[in-house]
């Protein structure tokens, strides 16, 4: 729900909530927040956004073949090999 | 989901390598991939007309609904494990429906391969297995999941 408030609407919000929600999504954004010692709503708006931008950072991701290795148990004729993957 | 389709080797014997060049081949470049990377393949032998593989693709995608599966797999946003199991179940199907029209062709299939990795899992970053190869019916593989710099 935070993240289609604005900064503006977040500095409206009770800071407690924020923390609040804050404690709830991420272990290490509570570490962060507790350690702080947050007091002022605007320091917390700011960690908020800054941890839900985090939060929202997904790595993109490369799947390599690095070797393929094929056994032939039997005669299978051509010797043509091909692959087909879905990810 | 995205589809890799590999060239055609040629004049591949028992005990031999596909010719894949050092550090193997790029087969998958997936954005933002959300909550779950699922990674299914087949190696096959082809004794028919190679150009008609895309017909084939085509026609196993519609006889297990695959755009319902792919679908499901893009609005996913959190674990849930029973769709998760419903999309791995279902590309398992097609899959299977896959090697079977292929086979039908003439084609014969040398392996599956299947790996799954959760976010919390950090994709399943790295190599797999860490060294040698893994055994898939007849075909023995690695491969490495790595994060691209955006």
């Amino acid at each position: 729900m935070f993240e289609s408030i604005s900064a503006n609407q977040l500095k409206e919000i009770d800071a407690t909530v924020i923390l609040s929600a804050l404690k709830q999504r991420r272990p290490s954004t509570r570490a962060m927040v507790d350690s702080k010692q947050i007091q002022e709503k605007q320091e917390i708006v700011e960690l908020f956004q800054k941890a839900t931008t985090e939060m929202e950072k997904h790595p993109d991701i490369l799947l390599s073949l690095n070797e393929v290795k094929v056994i032939k148990d039997h005669d299978w004729g051509s010797g043509e090999i091909y692959l087909l993957s879905y990810v | 989901m995205t589809e890799y389709k590999s060239p055609l080797f040629q004049g591949i014997s028992d005990g031999d390598y596909l010719p894949l060049g050092e550090g193997g081949i790029l087969a998958h470049y997936k954005k933002n991939p959300g909550v779950f990377i699922d990674l299914h393949g087949v190696i096959m032998e082809s004794d028919s007309d190679i150009r008609d593989l895309g017909k084939r693709i085509q026609e196993a995608k519609e006889s297990v609904k695959f755009d319902e599966i792919t679908q499901m797999a893009t609005t996913l946003s959190a674990v849930d494990p029973t769709k998760i199991t419903t999309i791995i179940s279902g590309v398992n199907l097609f899959l299977d429906a896959l090697v079977m029209i292929l086979q039908k062709n003439n084609d014969d299939h040398v392996g599956t391969f299947h790996d799954f990795y959760l976010k919390q899992q950090a994709f399943g970053e790295g190599r797999h297995p860490k060294q040698g190869l893994k055994r898939c019916q007849n075909v023995e593989l690695a491969h490495t999941i790595s994060f691209a710099e955006s």
